[in-house]
């Protein structure tokens, strides 16, 4: 008789650490009408072939990583990672969001630090959450917070809000003037911050844009009006046998 | 210097008002413990001496003081000044003469010591913290009341009732220190009050309440009124002749030759009835079969064909008739006698009036059946009567009491209907006395008094006697039917019986009183914790050692004062184990910070110099004695608490009290030719006034602790999403992604944070309150 032998904490707690923790990945929806996807049968390309176009009713993709900190402890046969949302928003258009999979996988490009901005707009104190970003590069989705704290001279700190998907080293992020009157309209000038570093896989890991995961929804989904689309995502590795 | 301890002397006695100073001889009394002891008798003896010219004290007879005669004994302190002894007020218990020594030893005892001998507590019970059912109401249990409420009653010197706390002013502060005894000085002798006993642990301590809520119990029951139903569903079988008809099965044919020969049963034909002659029969007795065609009588018509007359192949039969009844007894006590014994007891049945009597409805059923039946319809169509409910019997008990709350006596009456007694003279047709009479229909409802019955219960001569007189309808004693006249039962025949018992037995069982004797109780515990370290294990034998204590009496007090009554029990039972084993038992002269004010738990504080340990003590069990001479006494004191401070002891010893001798041989003072001189001022008496007292507590917390695990989905605008921890899935080796989609409305989502993670305070959720749910759930096809 061939039994399972039961994987112990600390061998789950590295499978899971050691692949996906300091890891980011994007959220994309696919628009694949009739399709299920078959892992090993479906090719993966051409099922993420399937993506919605960047852009169409305020599509952007997605992305989450895991710390350190989001893994949790051994239970139930398991190593969770902790709890990831990601958040489709319709753009108010006229063009629906129209979606029949959610799908993730490996991403790349995610912005992990910000050098020291060249050009200092002027602005009142306080904290300005969520302020989109443009850049001459291929990256998409960077947000960025910026506290504003007293002093000679006034001091700016930006914290990466949503480190986006695309960009590379040396890429430099634009917050123009335009964009910071709607947080401060006495607000002068704008900000270009250089990008230090992004993440990518690392060697032999995992592909950028390899597909991780595919979901498809009950019935094809149009998102409108400037409705918004949440999905809660939660990863657990199992190392456990049970016939209960 | 130095501090004298002064005796002081008997100044004035008198029994009954009369002076015996002169022949005073002793007087020893002692006062009880109040270890656990609620009342605190003194008790003790006097004895008298005879003196030529003084009061005769003989006394043979042993009466000449009769018991309750008053003996109070005041006394002199060495200033002069004059102060009643703290036991200097009791009362003649006995007498008793020793003509050896002529000598009278007068037994004496305050009044709760005359109370235990004549369990009189009438003036005791009024002053019981914890009120007593009447049941209970003994001098032990008055006893027990004052103790279970941490308090102690005795007689003062002055013939009152004084009650208080047995420690500190409220039951459980440390009391204050009245005098300081010091070993050596003022202690005439201090020895441990107990052997090398063990030292108990623990007392587990029980006590007893009220069941309920909590309430005094026992509350009179006076007018209460109890009613009982008892409802029966059955089947009777009715009285009267029924028939049926039943179809007679063909089991023989006739061959061709006109010869029977077996066949195989068949059904015949159904009958087609038809009208036939009213028929005669008398009761029970079938109607007659209808005539056949051809045959003479009244036939239909001669064109009906055999098979068609109802009797072909069918027969009537017997059959009896089950019918349904119900039957419902009720029975209704008052109880508004003395005590709330039973006034009244009724008992009513009522059921089918078929049942009173069953002759008149058979007879009833078979005159209908006379008139109506017929061979095809043997039961005429008629009805059954009689199954409508009547009330079928009352029966009334009225008790009388008398001054005493004893039964006298009972007066039983019993109803029935007129029907029931009827006979079947009253109903049937016939001659009656000479007169036709058709049937006659009887009313099922009139009731009558078909019986009396009084007893009566009293005493003569020592012998109990029961009188019973009975009155019996003469309807039911002799069967004359309901038209004699009057069928009252005070009309009827009437008997007399009598018992006589000179047993104390009673001749009949004391009426029901719903007032309880004695008030049901339920019981807790709880732990009081004395020494929680003075043993040690293994042997596993050696500890704890747990003490048993039960709070005397029903705590019949509100729920705020049993908590406030088992606190103090706490720590009264605490101190008493305590405080005796660590007793001393200790005896002083009566000085007069001792003896004024006294009282039989007064504090103070015993100083043992050699050992330099103070302590605070409390006065309990003292042993008074009185001669010509002197008067001490001893305290069986118990301990209370260690204390700090240091006794000052004033000197009392001044004056010329170096006597030197003169050349003639007589004494003189130091001072020269006059007089010794003798001692100064009073100091005053030792004292402590920076002495104090503390008090160690055990407690026993016992903290219950449990542990609860839940599982919360976090849910918001009815979106939820699952918890995979709770899902158990048969896998061996598994790697999944759980995800749950939704759509809300504009503006209805929070920012995650910059690792797509939801803030610990979101509690979990994205969506903000009221939002607008387009889809709860993509992945559902609901």
């Amino acid at each position: 008789m061939t039994i399972a032998s039961k994987v112990s904490a600390t061998e789950l707690n590295a499978l899971v650490g050691n692949r996906y923790v300091d890891q980011y990945f994007e959220a994309r929806l696919l628009n694949a009408p009739g399709v299920t996807y078959e892992p090993g049968v479906t090719g993966d390309s051409i099922m993420l072939d399937t993506e919605v176009a960047i852009g169409t009713g305020g599509y952007q993709r997605q992305t989450f990583g895991f710390t350190p900190s989001d893994l949790g402890i051994y239970a139930d046969g398991g190593v969770p990672l902790a709890q990831k949302a990601t958040v489709f928003a319709h753009d108010g258009g006229e063009t629906p969001l129209d979606f029949t999979h959610v799908a993730i996988c490996w991403s790349s490009g995610n912005v992990v630090t910000l050098g020291t901005p060249s050009a200092t707009a002027s602005m009142a104190l306080g904290t300005y959450k969520s302020i989109p970003t443009s850049t001459a590069g291929s990256g998409t989705g960077l947000t960025l917070d910026l506290e504003v704290t007293d002093g000679s001279p006034l001091t700016y700190t930006f914290t990466i809000a949503s480190p986006g998907t695309g960009y590379s080293v040396g890429d430099d992020l634009v917050i123009d003037n335009s964009t910071l009157i709607m947080y401060d309209p006495s607000a002068n000038n704008g900000f270009i911050i250089p990008i230090d570093s992004v993440y990518t896989p690392a060697a032999g890991a995992a592909a950028p844009g390899q597909l991780f995961t595919v979901a498809k929804t009950a019935s094809a989904v149009s998102l409108n009006s400037g409705n918004e689309a949440v999905f809660y995502w939660n990863l657990k590795q199992f190392g456990f046998y049970t016939t209960a | 210097m130095g501090f004298l301890a002064q005796s002081t002397r008997p100044a004035v006695l008198t029994i009954g008002g009369q002076d015996f100073t002169s022949s005073f001889v002793s007087f020893n009394v002692s006062d009880t413990s109040a270890f656990k002891n609620g009342l605190l008798p003194t008790s003790g003896n006097l004895v008298l001496g005879q003196s030529p010219g003084q009061l005769e004290i003989s006394s043979y007879s042993r009466d000449l003081f009769k018991r309750g005669t008053v003996v109070t004994l005041d006394m002199k302190n060495p200033d002069g000044t004059i102060y009643r002894h703290p036991r200097g007020y009791l009362y003649v218990i006995s007498v008793a003469y020793s003509p050896e020594n002529e000598q009278l030893d007068i037994a004496l005892g305050c009044r709760i010591a005359l109370a235990y001998l004549t369990e009189d507590v009438s003036e005791i019970l009024p002053l019981v913290p914890i009120s007593l059912d009447v049941a209970r109401q003994t001098i032990q249990n008055c006893s027990a009341s004052f103790s279970s409420n941490s308090q102690i009653l005795y007689q003062d010197n002055q013939g009152n009732l004084v009650s208080r706390y047995l420690f500190g002013s409220n039951g459980l502060s440390l009391p204050s220190s009245e005098w300081v005894s010091i070993l050596g000085e003022t202690a005439l002798s201090a020895t441990p009050l107990q052997g090398a006993s063990a030292l108990p642990d623990v007392i587990k301590l029980s006590y007893s309440f009220p069941n309920g809520d909590g309430g005094l119990g026992g509350v009179d029951q006076t007018g209460r009124i109890d009613e009982n139903r008892t409802l029966s569903r059955y089947f009777l079988t009715y009285p009267a002749s029924t028939w049926v008809r039943k179809q007679k099965e063909i089991c023989t044919d006739t061959d061709s030759s006109g010869k029977q020969v077996d066949i195989a049963c068949v059904e015949p034909l159904p009958p087609i009835p038809r009208p036939i002659d009213k028929p005669s029969s008398t009761c029970g007795t079938p109607p007659p079969r209808p005539n056949r065609d051809g045959e003479t009588g009244n036939s239909p018509s001669d064109t009906v064909p055999d098979i068609l007359a109802c009797n072909e192949n069918w027969e009537t039969k017997p059959s009896p008739q089950f019918m349904p009844a119900n039957k419902l007894a009720i029975e209704r006590t008052e109880y508004k006698g003395p005590s709330a014994q039973v006034s009244t007891t009724e008992v009513t049945t009522f059921g089918p009036a078929v049942e009173v009597n069953s002759q008149y409805y058979a007879d009833v059923y078979a005159f209908c059946v006379s008139a109506y039946g017929i061979y095809c319809a043997p039961n005429g169509g008629c009805s059954f009567s009689g199954m409508e409910s009547i009330e079928q019997v009352r029966s009334t008990t009225t008790y009388t009491y008398g001054s005493s709350n004893e039964l006298v006596s009972t007066l039983q009456e019993t109803f029935i209907t007129e029907l029931a007694v009827a006979q079947p003279f009253d109903w049937r047709s016939g001659l009656i006395s000479g007169q036709p009479q058709d049937f006659r229909y009887l009313k099922a409802d009139t009731m009558f008094r078909s019986q009396v019955v009084e007893t009566t219960y009293k005493q003569s001569e020592n012998t109990n006697l029961q009188t019973t007189t009975t009155w019996t309808s003469v309807a039911t004693v002799n069967q004359t039917g309901i038209d004699t006249g009057n069928i009252d039962a005070m009309r009827g025949i009437k008997t007399v019986t009598e018992r006589r018992s000179s047993t104390n037995i009673p001749l009949d069982l004391r009426p029901d009183t719903p007032n309880s004797p004695v008030t049901q109780t339920q019981e807790k515990s709880t732990e009081v914790v004395l020494f929680p370290s003075s043993y040690i294990s293994p042997p596993t034998e050696a500890g704890p050692y747990v003490v048993d204590e039960s709070i005397p009496v029903p705590l019949r007090v509100t729920f705020d004062a049993r908590a406030g009554i088992v606190s103090r029990y706490e720590a009264y039972i605490k101190r008493l184990y305590q405080g005796d084993i660590r007793g001393m038992q200790i005896s002083e002269s009566m000085r007069p910070e001792i003896v004024s004010n006294w009282k039989p738990n007064t504090a103070f504080y015993f100083y043992d110099t050699a050992n330099d340990a103070l302590m605070l003590m409390q006065m309990d069990a003292s042993t008074w004695g009185v001669t010509q001479d002197e008067a001490l006494f001893t305290t069986s004191a118990i301990w209370i608490a260690d204390s700090v401070g240091t006794p000052t002891v004033p000197s009392n010893l001044v004056g010329n009290s170096t006597p030197s001798e003169d050349g003639i041989g007589r004494l003189y003072g130091k001072n020269g030719a006059g007089e010794p001189v003798g001692p100064g001022p009073d100091p005053g008496p030792p004292e402590c006034p920076d002495c104090s007292s503390g008090e160690s507590y055990y407690e026993i917390v016992n903290v219950d602790m449990t542990l609860s695990t839940s599982a919360e989905n976090y849910c918001n605008a009815y979106i939820c999403f699952p918890q995979p921890e709770d899902q158990y899935p048969n896998i061996e080796f598994g790697f999944t992604f759980y995800v749950v989609g939704f759509i809300v409305g504009d503006g209805d989502v929070l920012e995650t944070d910059r690792y797509g993670g939801l803030p610990v305070d979101y509690n979990g959720s994205l969506i903000v309150e009221n939002a607008t749910v387009v889809n709860p759930d993509l992945f559902s096809s609901d």
